[in-house]
């Protein structure tokens, strides 16, 4: 069974359960093959005609010019207009028409579709299909629905895709004996993801049947392994040809000397979906070594300095002045001072008071306070700080299990919560750290009930970074959330 | 594909280090020549020539030789005059606020050898009629929001004394450092020479744009007074093909949007956006013509869905292929050296790496032979560093043309999404249908004209390839093409008659007769 009788055997069997479901008395039930290629509606139409009794039930009229050359049968090709056949007499209790979305596409809306969204949205009825004569167990074919539930909800894919990872799937299981987990893994490069078969044995026998845990499992191929295919990180940094030329070079001897053309080819190709692509996925993830090709790679960290400029630079070019500019990317400078410049000078805060004209940023009071967003005093300080925006994150949790009488209460995570209480009183105190002791909060004030185009932007990179520090939820909800901002909001508390 | 000799009659010191993004695609494209300041720059070329009763004609291929405008003294009055402020708020006499105001912006004024502006109290009767004048062209300028210095911010082009060209004004004086008009307008401007309907096109922007007595003109020449001209001429400008199919839609776009009956300065916006396009599909096209690519560039375009769809996806896709093109153009432009009889018989006489590095500095102005350094080595290797000298030095501009513009133009979008993809935006949209309908068209018909025109995928039929090899279904571009009808009837420029009946109308065009 090839994936376009898969796909056939599919679609008649959702017509014959929708037939099944209509009474009589509703009149003549009408489907539309809707939008799909002429191959799928040929499929299809095979299929229905393949089981006589349903056949004798349905008027078949596909339109000529969608199956020509198809070798279906001249009784179930018309030349009709669709719209004509619509409302026709007809003898039969069901008709069944196609639609090309043509010029009559609007005018068959009405009519009940079967389309690719109805048709991949049918996990049972693609396994009962699949699994014919297959013999597997009961407990298997659950985990299979399953796998197909949650591989439909993870992402958007076409019917293309998925017949072919179907009856992928079971050409593993019944010419090479796989398990069905095994080859659920295997059959991934129909879905364009690296083939990977032992991705899903790690899934616990009682999770098996649920589509939640399915679906986490492709979301995480989708978001993490997919992009490397396309050379990008997961989050979407292109990943230059001479970086995974470097890596392969280090990890070559530890790959399987078959995929090294392969690799090489991937390595030297475009950086688009295409047949060196298509041929690298085809290899195993683990046992053919594809996984440390990028292993290796490591992800360009940018901070928030870096996304603010960019999102300016992307969304309003020419709104930073290169005095602000340059003072993120400063500010990026400083963020990681090493420990050894700041060390003699950082001992005590009577040595930061006597020393105002020193060199290092972090205790030159003086510079600190001539800064557009001063930092904070010592290393030391900073760390507390980061401890206080932890609690405040955590503020408010409810633990229920504490106070079972009560029905919960409202409080911090022992863990953190005497340290706080012995450090800092107010756990919600202000928030400081990268931006300072005041720098950030100032920012949320000054920002308070303001639109957003009448704030400057350094204010609103202030902004930004303060409610990254006292955690989304509160600078949203200090503060204005205008919809123009979101997208800073977004990318930088991600 | 055809790449003309570089010319050898300009010599140019501060010149490219090396010739292959010029040799590819023109000196030069540059991304931050926004296409506002592509066309300002093509203007300039085009009046100064007009002068010399030369428009959009080039007797020599590669010779354009010009002497833009400077209008120093518009400049400084509109984007250098920080006291007008401060004097109209003192709110005195007009006259104390006059001599209040000259010396100060007689002292302040730069690039002028005898900076004086009395001569604007005999034009304006009083200065409160002065500052709203030097307001308003303010308002309307180009970049004038920016950050910018202000010697690179420009009046909108409601006439001819509104062109002059981008300098550098310091202590020492006026220079041309190419910052801005970094000759991206001079391609333009050879594009359209050597387009097809250069002499149609040429009657129309002397009548819309050059030879119109506009008012708002009249107040610019006021400000300006006798206009200033640059020094010296301007030469060196280059595009390596005779013709192109991107030069002869070019001119045809823009006769289609001079040819509505709208005013000059509403048309130039369409017409900005339009050149913004055409310079991406030039870029994309040459690039492809390198790589000998078999099929023409296409753009899936995403008309923005509420949630992640296929069609995303591969309008994803299809910017970062696109994106990647020019980069892989140069890397193949230069190993193709590697191939000719030139380079095999450099590799085997008795000095390989002198004799290649010569070949490779004859065709491509890299290594300098007088540099010993640079030009010693085996041939692979000079060829290597070549490689990777080209591709740094492409990244910087060149390489970021086609993201940067088409972020400009409103052809691409990151809305709702991590990746860059083609999402046209509602201004794109109406400038497209301004400029493919005239009267009005069908929508199917609409679909297959942005694809065979620009290649834009955007409904099932356009994308029959991806639906074929099973990358989309036939709903999702479907769907696509739905989500565009609504948002051009949303936009007022489409009409549905019946249910299979949907026409796309030139606003500007609706009451013309049929």
């Amino acid at each position: 069974m090839n994936a376009s009788e898969l796909l056939g055997a599919v679609g008649a069997a959702l017509l014959r359960e929708r037939m099944a479901n209509a009474s009589e008395s509703d009149g003549l039930a009408r489907f539309i093959l809707d939008r799909l290629t002429g191959h799928q509606v040929a499929a299809v139409v095979q299929a229905l005609l393949l089981d006589s009794e349903t056949a004798r039930k349905i008027k078949i009229a596909v339109p000529r010019g969608l199956v020509a050359d198809l070798d279906l049968p001249p009784e179930v090709i018309t030349d009709e207009r669709t719209v004509a056949l619509r409302h026709a007499e007809c003898d039969r209790p069901a008709l069944l028409l196609a639609n090309s979305d043509d010029d009559q596409g609007a005018s068959l809306q009405d009519v009940t579709l079967l389309g690719a969204k109805q048709l991949t949205e049918e996990p049972r009825l693609w396994v009962e299909a699949a699994a014919l004569g297959l013999g597997l167990p009961e407990s298997q074919i659950e985990t299979w629905q399953a796998a197909l539930g949650g591989l439909s909800a993870a992402e958007d894919w076409t019917l293309h895709q998925v017949s072919n990872y179907v009856e992928l799937t079971r050409r593993s299981i019944a010419e090479e004996s796989k398990p069905l987990l095994e080859a659920l893994g295997w059959a991934l490069p129909a879905l364009q993801l690296p083939r990977d078969s032992g991705y899903f044995l790690t899934i616990r026998a009682r999770d098996q049947v649920l589509a939640t845990r399915w679906k986490k499992l492709f979301g995480k191929l989708v978001t993490d392994r997919r992009p490397l295919l396309l050379k990008q990180r997961p989050p979407r940094q292109v990943i230059e040809a001479e970086e995974l030329r470097t890596q392969f070079e280090a990890v070559r001897d530890d790959i399987p000397p078959a995929a090294h053309a392969t690799i090489e080819a991937f390595i030297n190709a475009p950086p688009s979906w295409r047949d060196e692509a298509a041929a690298l996925a085809e290899l195993e993830w683990e046992a053919d070594g594809v996984l440390q090709i990028f292993s290796g790679l490591r992800q360009k960290k940018t901070s928030l300095a870096e996304e603010t400029i960019q999102f300016f630079e992307f969304e309003l070019p020419d709104r930073l002045s290169n005095v602000e500019k340059e003072s993120p990317a400063r500010r990026k400078m400083q963020s990681r001072p090493s420990a050894e410049s700041c060390e003699p000078c950082c001992a005590t805060s009577s040595d930061r008071a006597q020393s105002p004209g020193s060199i290092c940023p972090w205790i030159n009071a003086h510079a600190v306070s001539g800064q557009s967003s001063p930092q904070p005093a010592s290393p030391t300080t900073r760390i507390r700080q980061m401890r206080v925006a932890e609690q405040n994150r955590n503020w408010g949790v409810n633990f229920g299990r504490r106070s079972p009488g009560l029905g919960g209460q409202n409080c911090t995570p022992k863990h953190s919560w005497s340290r706080t209480m012995r450090g800092f009183s107010k756990p919600d105190a202000a928030p400081r750290g990268a931006f300072g002791d005041h720098g950030g909060e100032a920012a949320v004030q000054s920002c308070r009930g303001l639109p957003f185009s009448s704030i400057t932007p350094m204010s609103r990179f202030l902004f930004v970074g303060a409610v990254r520090q006292i955690g989304p939820k509160r600078g949203m909800t200090a503060v204005w959330p205008p919809p123009s901002a979101q997208p800073v909001i977004g990318a930088t508390t991600r | 594909m055809e790449v003309l000799a570089k010319p050898f009659g300009y010599e140019d010191r501060t010149g490219p280090e090396m010739w292959i993004d010029e040799a590819i695609w023109g000196h030069r494209l540059h991304d931050e020549q926004s296409p506002w300041l592509t066309l300002l720059e093509f203007l300039c070329v085009l009046h100064a020539e007009n002068g010399q009763t030369r428009a959009l004609t080039e007797p020599r291929l590669n010779e354009l030789s010009y002497k833009p405008q400077t209008q120093l003294r518009l400049r400084n009055l509109l984007f250098n005059n920080p006291h007008i402020t401060t004097v109209l708020a003192s709110d005195r006499s007009d006259e104390v606020m006059w001599a209040t105001w000259l010396p100060l912006m007689a002292e302040n004024a730069g690039g002028l050898d005898r900076p004086s502006f009395s001569y604007l109290r005999d034009r304006f009767e009083t200065f409160q009629d002065f500052a709203s004048v030097v307001s308003f062209l303010q308002s309307s300028a180009i970049e004038g929001g920016s950050n910018k210095r202000w010697s690179s911010k420009f009046v909108f082009p409601f006439g001819t004394s509104a062109l002059y060209e981008d300098v550098s004004v310091t202590a020492t004086g006026v220079a041309t450092d190419r910052r801005f008009f970094a000759r991206t307008g001079e391609i333009l401007y050879l594009m359209l020479c050597r387009s097809r309907r250069a002499a149609e096109l040429r009657e129309r922007l002397e009548r819309r744009i050059l030879k119109v007595d506009a008012p708002y003109d009249g107040l610019i020449r006021a400000l300006q007074g006798d206009v200033q001209f640059a020094r010296q001429e301007r030469a060196g400008a280059y595009l390596p093909c005779t013709s192109h199919p991107t030069f002869d839609q070019l001119a045809e776009d823009w006769i289609a949007i001079l040819d509505l009956q709208i005013p000059a300065y509403d048309a130039i916006p369409h017409i900005v956006t339009m050149t913004g396009f055409h310079l991406i599909l030039y870029q994309l096209q040459r690039a492809a013509e390198v790589l000998a690519q078999a099929h023409p560039i296409s753009m899936v375009c995403e008309i923005v869905s509420p949630k992640r769809s296929v069609v995303r996806d591969l309008s994803a896709d299809s910017f970062q292929g696109n994106n990647a093109l020019p980069q892989q153009a140069v890397e193949r432009f230069i190993r193709e050296i590697a191939a000719t009889p030139q380079w095999r018989a450099a590799l085997q006489s008795d000095e390989p790496g002198p004799n290649a590095a010569e070949l490779l500095s004859k065709s491509f102005d890299w290594p300098d032979l007088d540099n010993a350094e640079e030009a010693q080595g085996q041939p692979n290797e000079l060829l290597e560093e070549l490689v990777r000298r080209a591709i740094v030095r492409h990244k910087q501009h060149v390489g970021k043309v086609h993201a940067t513009w088409a972020r400009l133009i409103g052809l691409s979008s990151r809305r709702a999404s991590r990746r860059v993809r083609y999402a046209p935006t509602d201004r794109l949209l109406k400038t497209l249908v301004v400029c493919c309908v005239a009267r009005r068209m069908e929508f199917k018909d609409f679909l297959i004209l942005l694809y065979d025109r620009y290649g834009l995928v955007i409904g099932d039929q356009q994308a029959r390839g991806f639906i074929d090899a099973g990358a989309a279904d036939q709903e999702d571009f479907s769907d696509n093409a739905r989500r565009l009808e609504e948002r051009l009837a949303s936009l007022g420029l489409l009409k549905r008659l019946s249910d299979s009946c949907a026409y796309v109308e030139n606003p500007f065009q609706r009451s013309a007769q049929p």
